[in-house]
């Protein structure tokens, strides 16, 4: 009987089938990503193996620290490397300087890679060799795919009047580096090249373990650094493991998130039908009860149909997720290390297969408790072709035009209705939030005060450890190109640090602009505002958080070595924590190469940017020309490559997830109408009328979802996004989203038009064969 | 001298089925009047309710012509034969086939609308309604209604455009012998009115009410029976004559 049941309603199986398959996929690739990143991150960041703390220090550190080590017993061992921070060489790859793209840029002299305590892992190229051999570099990979550079580019370093090459024999990825959201890079030489970097501030890359916290030994170390010896910049392995699991942490999130939702949004859907079909059935499960079938073996016929097409399909998708997984899993994880399944991801399938089977198995024995209820008398009143379903009463009265039907319909048929709006609203809720987290990324230039608290001015003017001259200043302010300008440095060289032992800045960026006026730099701040004047000062929530400072609270800071109390304007997010913001004049006792260096200027016409940009060269040729893009660049580029397709991938899923329910809810109310089509054909109504009464409803229920759609992305996402980036970015795009919005809609009624044209067929003389 | 409303020439319908062809009407050459309560009687598979519906614009045949109150039916497009089933025609069917998700006032007035203004046919619906005695089933539902009350309903739908012919496919098919008779005597009233009516039956007691009665049998009209108008004193004469005509042709 079940049987036959799946073979007279093949095509809604089918499509029920693919809804499942689709749920559980998603949700099967996500379990399965989030633990095999877990396991690999685990793997590569908790290896005993591996540094706590890497320093990069004064030449001469190490042995301070090896020496004063001695009082602790808590570190463990501390490996040193030879290294150069390269500031005014000139290194060339295809004719452009690298210097003018990754910054700061370190050359890292390299004997055998297994032996460090970091993890390299050759990706690229020569994959046997240990270390580059002379006349080669080994380059991290994420850094090569951000600037294009491959396998057997050469790396031009200028020599006195002779260029020497190194080759690039090797692309590794690097635990220190696995997203572009850290700033700078690395690239590894033989020793026997060191010679070309000697005129290169020489640095000691110290890397030390230690068996307590990495917090603790830091502060220690600030007490035994001197002014020779002590370190630039440092990192640590906690802080290198969450920045490798940022983006995978957000794209683990937004799959979770989209697959609950398509889970959730199934089983409704399932329940519907099911609901649906015992009301067209009344009279027949009222005649297998009267012919002495019991309500168990009733129940019987419709959950092994759904069951097994449940099952089956749940096998499949959920088994379908772990190729998915690894798809996904080699883009996000292209930079971090080599992504496989392991038995986690195998368990996590079964548990898949077994959790979301016995989920559907209760909702439609649920779902099927209602038979009980059903007499054969009371079945048998229905008749064979009316349904038993309750029907309200028609919202406008005296309607007649295919709209105001459509209105009528709308109400009547209310769970219907509701079945379309939540899988459009919820569709497009997921679609709306992937777009435009994937536009936030990609308009990360047009967003500095919210990514890291920088001025949106069109282009910077800058001439490294060198101040501002009146000369530049005047030619700016005398600019037709130009409207305004500020005047200052995003990344300045002060030395702001505090005594406060929960305040860690010492490797803090600094940012001082004469004014953070809102109309000049766009800078505006979720708590509080930008300082002022000379004696305020604006700090990152992350840097606040474990304290008790609030706006309005005085701050002691040690700036160049001398104390100021300073009061906390305001409080904001970066992505780029700790940071600090001054007002220039904070500084008027520092040497102005350290804090005065850059120039930000918003132009009357962005247009004429390159046309600006030709002018200040022309007049300033040592100054360099750059943009907010030039910062966030290589973040963007390595995000982008990652969230794109992942984005697509879930939006195509739940794009076809919503056709095939839609297509199933419409071939259903077209097979139940048909009798009533046939009808109103025989009085007299036309195709036409017919066709635009479906779309018409479509329509409207389509248009709800959608605003529904628009309502929680409002509601909600701004919330999540902050909570997984840290950071208020995150904006809905109204062009876009519109865009995305009307094609979806269109695409919705295309569908609908097309699967109500066999009304065209529906014979008024098929109902008197009935 | 009567006005011809329906005239078929030649009129053949032929269904497929599988390799084979089944030849359901053979040439039939039809006329039907105005004010006629014209029945076809027959044998069962004899093609009665497939002469209805070529001849009442549902279905169209194989070959031959049809005309309807002056349209030729093969010529009409789609657009025209919703206009002429809106406004020309009526249907009643054995199964009643009201609109489930109406109520017995809409099932009506949704029809009729178009034909005249909405307040008019609002009017004309509720008259009905209680010409008919369904007053308190104006706001129920066809699954709310008796058998009988449905297909009063029907005929109210039937009725609300002004069709200029009715046509019925075993109206009371469906029906006990009381609603039934209720059924009849309204369809002979209307037709003592002066409405068409083209009716196909197996019930003797429907046929008895046809002032004109056609006996059909293997897709061609074998016989014609003419009554005169109906009354309920020479019922059982009328029967008499009916049935001596009925037996003749074999039924």
């Amino acid at each position: 009987m079940w049987i036959k049941k799946l073979k007279k309603k093949k095509l809604q199986f089918i499509v029920l089938g693919f809804i499942l398959a689709f749920a559980t996929m998603i949700l099967s690739t996500c379990i399965s990503f989030s633990k095999e990143v877990e396991r690999y991150t685990n793997n590569q960041y908790d290896d005993s193996t591996n540094a706590n703390l890497l320093l990069y220090a004064t030449p001469g550190t190490s042995n301070l620290i090896q020496e004063k080590a001695k009082e602790r017993g808590d570190i463990t061992s501390i490996d040193t490397y030879k290294c150069y921070y390269i500031a005014s060489l000139d290194i060339s790859h295809h004719n452009t300087l690298v210097q003018s793209y990754i910054n700061p840029l370190y050359a890292i002299v390299l004997s055998d890679y297994k032996d460090i305590p970091f993890k390299l892992t050759p990706v690229d190229g020569d994959l046997a060799s240990n270390c580059p051999a002379p006349g080669q570099v080994w380059v991290q990979n994420i850094v090569a795919d951000n600037h294009d550079i491959s396998i057997n580019d050469t790396f031009d370093i200028k020599d006195g009047n002779t260029t020497k090459p190194l080759t690039v024999s090797t692309l590794v990825n690097d635990t220190r580096k696995p997203v572009s959201m850290t700033t700078g890079a690395s690239i590894f030489i033989n020793q026997a090249d060191e010679s070309l970097f000697d005129s290169q501030q020489s640095l000691e890359l110290i890397c030390i373990k230690t068996n307590t916290d990495t917090k603790a030994v830091l502060d220690w170390l600030d007490t035994v650094y001197t002014p020779d010896y002590h370190a630039e910049s440092y990192d640590t392995l906690s802080s290198m493991k969450l920045k490798a699991v940022m983006i995978t942490s957000l794209i683990s999130n937004l799959g979770t998130l989209s697959s609950g939702f398509m889970l959730l949004i199934t089983i409704v859907i399932i329940l519907f039908f099911i609901k649906n079909t015992i009301l067209n059935e009344y009279n027949a499960i009222g005649t297998y009860k009267s012919v002495g079938f019991t309500n168990f073996e009733i129940m019987g016929f419709y959950q092994k149909s759904y069951a097994f097409v449940g099952i089956i399909s749940i096998t499949i998708g959920s088994l379908l997720g772990l190729p998915m997984s690894i798809f996904i899993g080699r883009i996000v994880m292209e930079y971090i290390g080599d992504y496989s399944l392991s038995k986690a991801s195998i368990y996590s399938s079964i548990f898949v297969i077994l959790f979301t089977s016995l989920l559907l198995i209760f909702s439609i024995w649920f779902a099927l408790m209602r038979i009980r209820k059903i007499t054969p008398i009371d079945a048998f009143r229905v008749g064979a072709s009316s349904s038993k379903a309750k029907l309200k009463k028609s919202l406008i009265k005296n309607a007649h035009s295919s709209f105001s039907m459509a209105i009528n319909d709308i109400f009547k048929y209310k769970s219907r209705s509701a079945i379309i709006v939540l899988i459009i609203g919820a569709s497009f809720f997921i679609a709306i939030m992937l777009v435009n987290i994937c536009i936030s990324f990609d308009r990360m230039e047009k967003n500095a005060p919210a990514w890291i608290s920088g001025p949106n001015c069109d282009c910077f003017i800058t001439k490294e450890d060198h101040a501002l001259t009146q000369e530049l200043i005047d030619y700016v302010q005398n600019s037709s190109y130009v409207d305004s300008y500020i005047t200052g440095e995003l990344f300045s060289k002060v030395s702001v640090l505090s005594n406060d032992d929960k305040i860690n800045i010492k490797y803090a960026s600094v940012t001082d602009f004469n004014t953070f006026d809102y109309k000049l730099t766009g800078i505006t701040y979720s708590h509080g505002r930008p300082p002022q004047n000379k004696d305020e000062v604006a700090i990152d929530s992350r840097t606040l958080k474990n304290t008790n400072y609030d706006i309005g609270d005085y701050i002691t800071l040690v700036i160049n070595g001398k104390e100021t109390s300073l009061m906390i304007s305001g409080i904001y997010d970066t992505m780029m924590p700790p940071s600090l913001s001054f007002v220039t004049s904070t500084f008027s006792d520092v040497p102005p190469e350290l804090y005065y260096t850059k120039i930000g200027v918003n132009l009357k016409n962005p247009k004429d940017l390159d046309a600006f940009r030709a002018d200040i060269k022309e007049h300033f040729p040592d100054y360099k020309f750059e943009t907010m893009l030039d910062f966030v660049d290589d973040i963007k580029v390595s995000i982008m490559s990652i969230m794109i397709p992942v984005t697509v991938i879930i939006i195509v899923i739940f794009f076809a997830f919503t056709l095939l329910n839609m297509i199933n809810i419409i071939v259903m109310n077209n097979n139940e109408q048909q009798r009533n089509f046939g009808i109103m054909k025989a009085y007299g109504f036309t195709n036409g009328y017919i066709i635009r009464r479906n779309v018409f409803r479509l329509s409207l229920l389509s248009g709800l979802g959608l605003i529904i759609a628009a309502a929680l992305n409002q509601a909600f996402t701004h919330s999540l996004y902050y909570a997984v980036m840290g950071v208020n970015a995150y904006k809905t795009e109204v062009i876009e989203t519109s865009i995305l919005l009307l094609s979806g809609f269109g695409v919705i009624i295309a569908i609908t038009i097309l699967l109500s044209l066999p009304i065209k067929k529906i014979s008024p003389k098929k109902l008197m064969e009935e | 001298m009567k006005n011809k409303i329906i005239e078929t020439k030649q009129l053949c319908k032929t269904y497929i089925l599988g390799k084979t062809g089944m030849n359901v009407l053979k040439n039939i050459d039809l006329e039907i009047y105005e004010g006629d309560f014209t029945v076809i009687m027959g044998s069962s598979g004899g093609g009665k309710s497939t002469l209805l519906y070529a001849i009442s614009s549902m279905d169209k045949p194989t070959s031959g012509t049809v005309n309807v109150l002056g349209n030729d039916m093969a010529s009409m497009t789609e657009k025209q034969l919703s206009k002429f089933r809106k406004t020309e025609v009526s249907f009643i069917f054995q199964s009643m086939n009201l609109l489930h998700d109406l109520t017995a006032f809409e099932n009506i007035a949704y029809i009729g609308y178009g034909t005249d203004t909405k307040e008019n046919i609002n009017k004309k619906a509720l008259t009905l309604l209680d010409q008919f005695g369904l007053t308190e089933e104006k706001d129920k539902y066809p699954s709310e209604m008796s058998g009988g009350q449905q297909q009063r309903v029907a005929i109210c739908r039937a009725l609300i455009g002004s069709a200029k012919v009715i046509f019925g496919d075993e109206p009371t098919g469906s029906l006990n012998s009381s609603s039934g008779k209720q059924v009849l005597d309204i369809l002979t009233t209307l037709n003592d009115n002066g409405q068409s009516i083209v009716m196909v039956t197996h019930d003797l007691k429907a046929a008895t009410r046809a002032t004109r009665l056609l006996y059909m049998a293997d897709g061609r009209i074998y016989a014609e029976l003419n009554l005169g108008k109906y009354s309920t004193e020479k019922e059982s004469e009328r029967k008499s004559v009916v049935l001596v005509f009925l037996k003749e042709q074999g039924w």
